[in-house]
């Protein structure tokens, strides 16, 4: 099933290895251009970024390509479905051709016309079933086109190893609950069980495997499906996501405090876990999910949010930080039970360079000017001001 | 093959020696894992949390708290930071210097973000300077940029470049980039912020900010030329610049191997010429036949490129 063999996804990430290795100086330059020689595939690979435009330009051109057909026909479903059916073919015939005939593998263009493909097969399918007179209410159009995406999407990842198609087919399926007419409660309560089973399958798999292929894939997917879980139980979440609605859903009391409880319990069973694992994709998932669990523990609870709520956030991951670092730092050889808080990977320092650098981006948010009319100043002859600004409110 | 296996047969051929293997296997197996990452990430998170609360707390209570204790509260706080940095740092150097303690550069961001919040409250109670606030940027990206350098903290050079910006006029919004005023002042700015930072990277001062520089001129001016061929009075000519910008992104990107330069070049030059392509086309279908086949000429080149200068393998 899987297009490219167990030994050449195996070398792949052991040229990474060896790469990280050598740049964090644990293996000589000579040493790492020989086994990066030893470790040579047939399969062509490009940098991420080469990736990502090259992904953009594909997507580009199937989008156009496929507007450029409906333009071209008549707006009739029947058509519509036979049309975008040949085109998902298509994409991955082309896909499958590009596999074959250049050894493409991660290059972007193979990637996005196989995740294409199935975007178009789901509308086909869609459209298909509307132009039957089967169904055309929007919900059941909507449960189609999650169904066909989500098998399609695992079909993709069973394929192509994508790993971001697995966590989509398996968002797919998570969200189909939410369009059958069943009250909030129930829908989370299938989502739950759709992420629970992927975690469930996801983690055996991962602990058969261990961290090498196809252990690694099922290890992100362990920590994606853990996010999901978390995500589906979580009823303020949506608070922490400025312009989206705030508030729970409608649901029974003792489901709102199960997820309430809930909230706590992910986050702590996946940094117990990750840590006894040193699984780092389920750290970091861990670390995001409980920080998810501060910020929306006070909504859950009903209490009034505080403008110094971040401050006290930040103290608490600033206090952390350090004292974590201070222990680690003091054990025996600067670790404790394996953990160290020294870099071993120049990766480390890549990343935080990037981050420093896109950081313009979000301080650019803060230069804006202060309001023109100003409450009067204590320092200026008393402490009750203009605007509304005085001392007693 | 698993990695344990690939490393015990390198070490049987003598690729690697017993302790390169014995280190290796141990990473490997997770014996020592590192946390660096996460611990930087909590870190930062934990900054820019703080200074949200701060700014917002100082905004919404200036009433209650009053403005001695805002005020004393906010130099304390930039004093503290200021003062934990001069003591720990090393001595300055115009080579990449390490950082002195695992909380130095965002102590240092701490204090700038605290000196922000100081600044903007003095406006905001006093109004100094009034209409000619934007000079607080001035000042605060020059002190920035200064500690930048002396610290060598690429966080605070961001938001000093940020704040360069922010006085300069510079909004990263689409609204405002295709406005004429504002494409003028992001061309001016993505200038002058390349040509600083090519000018201390031919002193040799903190050479390693180069990227940063580039990365932040690289997307304010193509930016604005893009915006120009879009709204400007003159697209050609708009468009003939982005061109040759983004020749030159790309050009410096293969050159020193730095990808994300030929991307912005490609994508920003990709926008510019449609826009121009379209312009004159009044057919639907030609319009998305164009789409289909630049589409393509877009993947094939970067295809051609990718395998001379961008293989991983």
């Amino acid at each position: 099933m899987r297009r490219y063999t167990a030994e050449d996804e195996q070398r792949i990430r052991m040229q990474a290895r060896v790469r990280d290795w050598m740049r964090a100086g644990l293996l000589r330059p000579e040493q790492g251009a020989a086994l990066a020689a030893e470790l040579r595939t047939d399969l062509k690979r490009t940098n991420e970024l080469l990736r990502a435009a090259l992904a953009l330009f594909t997507a580009v051109i199937v989008l156009a390509f496929v507007t450029l057909l409906f333009v071209s026909f008549e707006p009739h479903a029947t058509s519509w479905a036979l049309t975008l059916a040949l085109v998902a073919v298509g994409c991955v015939a082309l896909a499958e051709y590009l596999v074959a005939a250049f050894g493409l593998y991660r290059y972007g263009v193979e990637e996005v016309l196989a995740c294409g493909s199935v975007l178009l097969l789901a509308f086909s399918v869609g459209y298909g079933i509307e132009a039957t007179g089967f169904s055309s209410s929007p919900r059941a159009w909507d449960t189609e086109l999650l169904l066909v995406a989500s098998a399609g999407g695992f079909a993709v990842y069973r394929r192509y190893g994508l790993v971001y198609a697995a966590v989509g087919a398996m968002v797919g399926a998570a969200l189909l609950p939410f369009q059958w007419p069943l009250t909030d409660a129930v829908q989370r309560s299938l989502a739950t069980v759709a992420f629970g089973a992927v975690f469930a399958m996801t983690r055996a798999a991962h602990r058969r495997d261990g961290g090498d292929f196809p252990g690694d894939e099922y290890d992100n997917l362990q920590a994606a499906a853990c996010a999901g879980l978390y995500l589906a139980l979580n009823l303020h979440v949506t608070d922490v996501i400025p312009a989206a609605p705030s508030g729970a859903p409608p649901v029974p009391t003792w489901f709102y405090w199960s997820t309430y409880a809930a909230t706590w319990l992910i986050p702590t069973a996946a940094l117990t876990v990750a840590i006894r694992e040193k699984d780092r994709a389920l750290l970091t998932v861990g670390i995001v999910l409980a920080l998810c669990t501060l910020v929306t523990n006070k909504p859950y609870l009903g209490w009034t949010r505080q403008t110094w709520d971040p401050m006290l956030l930040g103290v608490v991951l600033i206090g952390g930080a350090i004292a974590l670092r201070r222990w680690l730092a003091s054990g025996p050889d600067g670790q404790r039970g394996g953990f160290t808080p020294a870099r071993i990977l120049e990766r480390d320092r890549d990343i935080l360079s990037a981050l420093a650098t896109a950081s313009v981006a979000w301080h650019g948010r803060r230069h804006e000017p202060p309001p023109a009319e100003a409450p009067g100043s204590d320092f200026a002859g008393g402490r009750s001001g203009g605007a509304g600004g005085g001392a007693g409110y | 093959m698993t990695t344990a296996q690939y490393l015990e047969a390198w070490r049987s051929a003598g690729v690697i020696t017993d302790d390169q293997c014995a280190a290796l296997s141990a990473l490997a197996r997770k014996d020592r894992f590192s946390v660096h990452l996460e611990l930087n990430a909590l870190l930062y998170a934990g900054v820019l949390a703080f200074a949200a609360g701060l700014g917002w707390t100082v905004r919404e209570h200036f009433a209650n708290l009053g403005d001695a204790v805002i005020v004393f509260a906010l130099c304390a706080l930039v004093a503290g930071s200021l003062s934990y940095c001069l003591e720990r740092a090393a001595p300055y150097s115009t080579a990449q210097v390490p950082s002195a303690t695992f909380a130095f550069d965002y102590v240092l961001l701490l204090g700038c973000l605290a000196f922000a919040v100081a600044l903007w409250y003095i406006e905001f109670r006093f109004q100094l300077l009034r209409e000619r606030w934007d000079s607080y940027l001035l000042a605060s990206a020059g002190l920035y940029l200064a500690l930048a350098y002396r610290f060598d903290n690429r966080f605070v050079l961001s938001l000093g470049l940020s704040t360069l910006a922010g006085w300069f006029g510079v909004r990263f919004s689409p609204e405002g980039f295709f406005t004429g005023a504002m494409r003028n002042v992001a061309l001016g700015y993505g200038i002058l912020v390349a040509a600083v930072g090519v000018w201390m990277h031919r002193l040799c001062v903190k050479a390693h900010f180069l990227e940063t520089y580039f990365h932040v001129a690289a997307n304010a001016m193509l930016f604005a030329l893009a915006s120009g061929v879009f709204g400007g009075d003159s697209p050609r000519l708009w468009l003939l610049g982005l061109l040759v910008a983004a020749a030159a992104a790309i050009e410096w990107g293969i050159h020193v191997l730095r990808f994300a330069f030929v991307v912005y070049g490609v994508v920003y030059a990709y926008v510019g010429v449609s826009r121009e392509v379209v312009r004159h086309i009044y057919l639907p279908t030609l319009e998305l036949g164009y789409f289909v086949v630049s589409g393509v000429a877009a993947v094939v080149g970067l295809f051609v490129m990718s395998r001379r200068v961008g293989r991983e393998e």
